[in-house]
């Protein structure tokens, strides 16, 4: 009898193994990374693939990014004022997570075709990755499996939510979420329904014009999407108190208030971005961490801590509405997220103005939480 | 819980691992836990339903035992009748019936409107009903005897590899496999999961990689042509064969693993000569049902032509009923009993024109000939069993008398381009395994003796799943009947 059960188990095992090896013969034979993309990555990719050299920096984030960093208004600020010469690409994603950020950030570190100098990301809340609406929506479903590719990436996702403090996410929901994220690496790695997505993203000639604009940057304004006008609409019902919410956040948790004792502070985040700040180091390429205007309230309480520690030289905040106050005016907003076309090319010129400064002062200062080790 | 599901994916295995260390004697009771547990991870409290049927039928089946006249034990099977399909009736009529009142007074001009009741139609009803029905009229016919163990009998009503879409087990097979004692058999398990296997490429790739395309077109078919209409058609018939007859192996699969002997419920429908055969390959453990408790009772065959035609009506039409509270099920029915009525009156001619043409000197090619005629028979009800009413069904059957073959392309469904591809060359696929076991007597590569071609098989169809399939956990069509 326990001949047969070890019988049973061994066949089961080997017939798994053989899937996993045969799964990862298939995925190098159709030659695409990921289990599902947008027509806006496969248009970036296109781009920056066939003409990666002519680009030196490049912008990752979340709609934030997409729609307001305008490369062309950054590099024009930056060349005119300093004797840098920027070329740079928007590769932002609508809804982009952290964990979708890190990944495209990885990606492009690891990507020898480019010749990169700089790379931008905008600070994300972990929790992003871990809506719980991301157990329910197609699209966030299968986002997590842009980014879980490898074991580094599965480590990421874990530590970093385990490293979530807060009293919302217990034990259990972490273990679930462990549990979330292993399966959707396992996914990763077996193709798991992912050879006609991916066929048809090979196939698919994207719309460069339409989904890059100019060098990636595509303004809300001209967004022809129902869900974005919906945004519009509702933000206009409410937009004075919306935006003096928003002020009034960036004011409380913006800028490093003194004294501010990081109750929420996720150490594990803030060991990743710093190693991939390393990673990018060690590849030649500055990555440089943003600190954007008109943040969600979950990203101030869970990563601004993170935003503290990091290395002087490696942050740009032009969060804080004292200091940017242009950036949270109604003229410049197209809802309480999102900068219009105006406000989007004063926030690009504002990250070129802050770039210039941090390229100029290039004095490393000794992170925070490091000092108190 | 579905089968093709994480949540099932995790439970299976633990409960296979449980049954086995579990010591025979208490296995009931886990097998009657986890039954519950699947059957509750969709709705709980729907769970009393089937307490409800157990419970009524149950006592009606130890009551009638006791009373030796036919005479004295009908009241209890009236109560028996009288639960399942009121329960049935209320959960998967009632609107469909007020829905047909309210359209009668409104045509003559009574301004009466009786509300809707939009009850949730509890998962698998109509199988476990049936199921149970089965046990109380054989009990009634004296043909099996009562069980007395509550716990077992609860276990035949709602055992969990074929609660919610069958295949429709009769009481003399199944209960006496709950009281045998069952070993770990490798040789069966390892059967049991090639056969789910085989189930899982049938639901995952072919059955739901087709769905974007049919409901494209079922959705608004008068916006589509004649070729799109014929391929969505046709699409639909390797869908739910794949949705269903998938279903069933898994199921029986499954319960191969823990050491119970299933039905067969298909058998290569599409290969049928004629609708007669194709009902005794389609969904058998229902239409042996509805042989055994509805056409049989009627009179059957063994009375005058006339009423012999009116069985056959009835039976069929009863049976799209049960698949549907719709008046597109009824005329899949209707047409099914037509089909049957017309190929009885055809028999004589039919013979006498093979016999005229030299056809019945050609047995293959005659055979090929009734086995495509079938399966256009057999899609062209289809579309009335996937319309969405009598009207769409119509336009789809208009649609297609006007068709132009020249004019096929790969993007006939611009957003479903290559799912076309995928599904129609893996139709291919499953064809030609069919037509090799139909004509030429072979296994399942799966099920082969060579061990090369058996593993070369698992990892090949293993890839197929993984890579190919829909992995959307998309309910099993039959889950709605």
């Amino acid at each position: 009898m326990k001949n047969q059960y070890l019988k049973l188990l061994g066949r089961i095992l080997l017939l798994i193994v053989l899937l996993f090896i045969g799964s990862a013969i298939i995925r190098k034979a159709v030659g695409l990374p990921y289990g599902w993309v947008t027509e806006r990555m496969l248009a970036g990719e296109q781009v920056l693939h066939r003409q990666g050299s002519n680009y030196n920096a490049i912008f990752l984030g979340s709609s934030r990014v997409y729609r307001g960093v305008v490369p062309r208004a950054f590099d024009k600020f930056v060349n005119n004022n300093s004797n840098l010469k920027m070329r740079s690409f928007n590769y932002g994603q609508g809804g982009s997570t952290s964990g979708q950020i890190y990944g495209a950030a990885r990606s492009f570190i690891a990507d020898k075709s480019l010749d990169l100098d700089y790379m931008f990301i905008e600070l994300r809340s972990m929790e992003t990755s871990l809506w719980e609406k991301a157990f329910v929506k197609n699209l966030h479903t299968h986002r997590a499996r842009i980014w879980l590719l490898d074991f580094k990436a599965l480590k990421f996702g874990i530590s970093t939510m385990w490293g979530v403090n807060d009293e919302d996410w217990g034990f259990l929901k972490k273990l679930r979420y462990t549990g979330y994220f292993i399966l959707k690496y396992v996914e990763n790695k077996l193709n798991v329904g992912s050879m006609i997505k991916m066929w048809e993203a090979k196939n698919t000639k994207p719309k460069i014009r339409k989904e890059l604009c100019e060098e990636g940057f595509c303004p809300m304004d001209f967004a022809t999407n129902v869900d974005i006008k919906k945004l519009r609409k509702k933000f206009l019902k409410k937009a004075d108190a919306t935006l003096a919410n928003n002020v009034q956040k960036s004011k409380v948790f913006g800028s490093g208030k003194p004294g501010y004792d990081f109750p929420d502070f996720n150490e594990a985040y803030a060991d990743e971005l710093i190693a991939l700040i390393d990673e990018a180091k060690a590849n030649g390429i500055k990555l440089i961490v943003m600190a954007l205007p008109m943040m969600k309230a979950h990203d101030y309480n869970n990563v601004y801590s993170v935003f503290e520690v990091l290395p002087e030289e490696n942050k740009i905040d032009i969060a804080d509405s004292r200091s940017n106050p242009e950036l949270y005016m109604f003229d410049h907003c197209w809802d309480d997220t999102h900068a219009n076309q105006v406000g989007a090319r004063l926030l690009s010129q504002r990250l070129g103005q802050r770039f210039i400064q941090l390229e100029r002062d290039k004095k490393v200062k000794v992170p925070y939480y490091k000092n108190n080790q | 819980m579905l089968f093709n599901s994480l949540a099932f994916a995790l439970f299976f295995p633990i409960v296979v691992i449980l049954y086995f260390l579990c010591p025979h004697k208490y296995r009931w009771i886990l097998l009657l836990a986890a039954s519950y547990y699947f059957y509750m991870c969709w709705r709980a409290e729907y769970a009393l339903l089937i307490l409800l049927s157990t419970v009524v039928d149950y006592f009606a089946a130890i009551q009638m035992s006791k009373l030796p006249e036919k005479s004295q034990r009908r009241k209890w099977l009236y109560l028996s009748l009288l639960v399942n399909l009121g329960m049935l009736f209320t959960f998967k009529y009632l609107d469909f019936f007020t829905g047909s009142v309210n359209s009668i007074f409104e045509s003559i001009n009574i301004l009466y409107h009786i509300p809707a009741f939009n009850l949730l139609l509890p998962v698998g009803i109509s199988f476990y009903t049936f199921q149970t029905l089965s046990y109380s009229v054989d009990v009634y016919n004296g043909k099996v005897k009562p069980e007395r163990h509550f716990g077992i009998f609860a276990l035949y009503v709602s055992f969990f590899p074929q609660l919610v879409a069958g295949p429709i087990e009769r009481p003399d097979r199944l209960l006496p496999q709950f009281r045998k004692k069952i070993d770990f058999n490798y040789e069966r398990i390892v059967d049991g999961l090639r056969m789910m296997f085989w189930g899982f490429f049938m639901k995952l790739v072919i059955a739901d990689n087709a769905v974007g395309i049919v409901d494209t077109v079922y959705r608004n078919p008068a916006n589509y042509d004649g070729l799109q209409s014929i391929l969505a058609t046709f699409l639909f018939a390797f869908q739910i064969f794949c949705d269903f007859a998938g279903y069933s192996i898994i199921a029986i699969g499954t319960a191969k693993v823990i050491g119970f002997d299933l039905m067969q419920n298909f058998n290569r429908p599409y290969f049928a000569t004629s609708i007669r055969e194709f009902w005794q390959r389609w969904h058998i453990s229902l239409s042996t049902w509805f042989r055994d408790y509805c056409y049989i009772p009627l009179g059957g065959n063994r009375v005058v032509k006339w009423r012999w035609y009116y069985n056959l009506m009835v039976t069929f039409v009863v049976s799209g009923l049960w698949h549907g509270a719709n008046w597109t099920f009824v005329v899949w029915g209707f047409l099914h009993g037509a089909y049957l009525i017309a190929a009885i009156i055809w028999e004589p001619f039919a013979d006498k024109i093979n016999k005229a043409t030299g056809l019945s000197k050609l047995p293959r090619l005659t055979r090929v000939f009734q086995i495509f005629v079938t399966f256009i028979l057999a899609c062209i009800a289809w579309v009335f069993f996937r319309a969405q009413s009598v009207a769409d069904a119509f336009t789809v059957l208009g649609n297609m008398t006007n068709v132009r073959w020249g004019q096929f392309r790969w993007n006939l469904f611009p957003r479903h381009e290559l799912e076309l591809k995928v599904v129609l060359f893996f139709i291919a696929l499953l064809t030609t395994i069919h037509c090799f076991q139909e004509f030429l007597g072979w296994r399942n590569p799966l099920f082969s003796k060579h061990q090369p071609v058996r593993w070369a098989s698992y990892v090949i169809f293993g890839l197929i799943i993984l890579s190919f399939g829909a992995f959307t956990s998309s309910q099993f069509i039959y889950f709605r009947f």
